[in-house]
């Protein structure tokens, strides 16, 4: 078991404050970064995979920063980053056996792995087809694989379910759910719905920082009491989606159902209702102003 | 108790057990060799050169190799179309030039781009790979602009000195060039840019072979002061590549 400390990690650009100091352990299990676009998960895994180097703060594997352990670190590692980059004339099998040797893994170790990641991530029979003809969740799936051709004992998963469709996210969940169990994983993800059931902790972040953490009974405990639903007219619900956060809105004939986050309540006559993790990283992302963008 | 107390006491239990440095030795090497087993097993820095190179995208290699092919035959050529002996060094001036370029270029496509980010976090890393492309394009260019000397010292009668310095100080300035392109946090626009470099660098060495005097031996002071400096700017130059790619930024494309 490892374990990765990062202590006041701060990555800046020229204008702009992406990670502030960041302050987190992780050990085993499945960690859950969310936060909206822009927040700074993508740049705070770069910093985890050594990819980007802080600008200040230190990371630490099992107590040895991670710049001077070099191929040691990077050997524990597998990522597969947001915009993950291949070659469209590459075939699946060769883009598998191109990474293993930038892995360093041996010839017959590399071919028995990639034929159970291929079968893993139901490309098997297309192994022999170019990338470029590839869906996007073809890609998505190839680059989940090449991230486990190692066997990493860190694995970095930035926005893993995008372009996947309903079935092969919950066939993805499930394979990160028992990876989890004897490595760490993080993955990013502004899809609430992608770690609700598979996290073991969720890391919330907003402007570079950590602004909420904790097991998902823990993260919705903190907004218990400030959801609320009712049923209004058309007209109301106008005014009342300016004014407040709402996680969900149904039409019920002339009328419409609401799903409100706010500390008070909102309207005469609307219920107080148990709160989800989608309801509390709303809460926590958009309570204090900014963009109402999350994706639920 | 104390805990001092307590620590004496075990220390002196401690005294009792007679331990045997040598079994303790094996146990650790044995207990090393079995954490090692259980570990995923990894090739040799050798083997990896050669399964990236067996796998990897060969198709700008293969524009290097004809790029030279063709240099090559075009020297070969020239020398039957009556060309004098300046016309001759400007001609091996420019394709110094170019082939710095092309061989630069070629990292731009292979590890650079989309595959540098995903590639930095792989155990033998981008940096890596951009480090042993450098080298081994390095030895080769630099094979080939020897034979270059070596045809124009034989069958032109130009100095060895002298023709060195003529093509080695062109092909350093253009290998800064193209490493400054490489070092520029844009990506996707390269392609053009070193075709667009290499064409101004090129016609700039056209206008230089063309002064008269300046592939005299009395000029050879400026051209040895030029090479100087343009080896000098060429290791800063690597230098802050290396360093921009530590950095991380130059990698990342979104």
């Amino acid at each position: 078991m490892h374990e990765l400390k990062l202590m006041d990690v701060q990555k800046k650009y020229k204008d702009k404050e992406a990670v502030r100091k960041f302050n987190y352990t992780f050990t085993n299990g499945v960690y859950g970064l969310l936060g909206e676009n822009g927040a700074g998960k993508t740049t705070l895994m770069r910093l985890i995979c050594g990819v980007l180097q802080p600008t200040g703060g230190s990371i630490y594997c099992d107590n040895i920063e991670i710049a001077s352990m070099g191929a040691e670190y990077r050997r524990l590692l597998g990522y597969l980053p947001q915009d993950f980059g291949y070659y469209g004339d590459f075939t699946a099998e060769r883009f598998l056996r191109y990474m293993a040797a930038l892995k360093a893994l041996p010839e017959d170790y590399a071919d028995s792995r990639i034929d159970e990641l291929l079968d893993m991530v139901e490309l098997k029979n297309v192994k022999k087809k170019k990338l470029k003809t590839f869906s996007g969740g073809m890609i998505r799936r190839i680059g989940i694989a090449q991230a486990l051709l190692n066997n990493p004992e860190i694995l970095i998963l930035d926005e893993p379910t995008a372009g996947l469709d309903p079935k092969e996210r919950v066939r993805f969940r499930n394979v990160i759910s028992s990876l989890g169990k004897n490595r760490m994983v993080l993955l990013s993800t502004h899809i609430v719905s992608d770690i609700d059931y598979i996290a073991d902790r969720i890391l919330i972040m907003k402007n570079g920082e950590l602004i909420q953490e904790g097991t998902e009974k823990e993260i919705t405990d903190k907004v218990e009491g400030c959801v609320w639903k009712c049923i209004v007219s058309e007209k109301e619900a106008g005014q009342i989606t300016s004014s407040f956060i709402v996680s969900n809105m149904r039409s019920s004939g002339e009328n419409v159902e609401l799903r409100i986050v706010s500390e008070r309540q909102p309207v005469a006559g609307a219920e107080n209702v148990e709160s989800t993790l989608e309801d509390a990283y709303l809460y926590h992302t958009q309570i204090t102003g900014g963009e109402k963008n999350a994706t639920l | 108790m104390r805990d001092s107390e307590i620590k004496t006491l075990f220390a002196k239990a401690d005294e009792q057990v007679h331990v045997d440095e040598i079994r303790k030795q094996k146990t650790y090497y044995a207990m090393i060799e079995e954490m090692e087993k259980q570990r995923t097993p990894m090739m040799s820095t050798k083997n990896i050169l050669l399964h990236q190179f067996w796998y990897m995208d060969k198709l700008f290699f293969a524009v290097y190799g004809v790029l030279i092919c063709l240099g090559i035959i075009f020297i070969t050529a020239l020398q039957y179309t009556g060309l004098n002996q300046n016309g001759m060094i400007t001609v091996c001036m420019v394709g110094a030039g170019i082939l710095s370029i092309t061989s630069i270029s070629v990292i731009d496509k292979l590890f650079f781009g989309k595959m540098a980010e995903l590639g930095e976090s792989c155990y033998f890393n981008t940096k890596q790979c951009v480090a042993a492309w450098l080298v081994l394009s390095g030895m080769i260019n630099v094979m080939i602009l020897f034979l270059i000397a070596g045809y124009l010292n034989y069958h032109w009668r130009v100095g060895l000195l002298q023709v060195g310095l003529y093509i080695l100080t062109p092909y350093l300035v253009s290998s800064i060039t193209a490493l400054g392109i490489l070092s520029m946090e844009t990506r996707g626009k390269n392609s053009s840019l070193f075709g667009m470099s290499a064409i101004f660098l090129s016609i700039s060495y056209g206008v230089i072979g063309s002064i008269p005097r300046a592939l005299f031996v009395t000029t050879l002071w400026i051209w040895a002061v030029a090479f100087l400096v343009s080896g000098l700017l060429f290791v800063m130059q690597i230098k802050k590549l290396l360093s921009k790619m530590e950095k991380g930024e130059v990698l990342c494309t979104n």
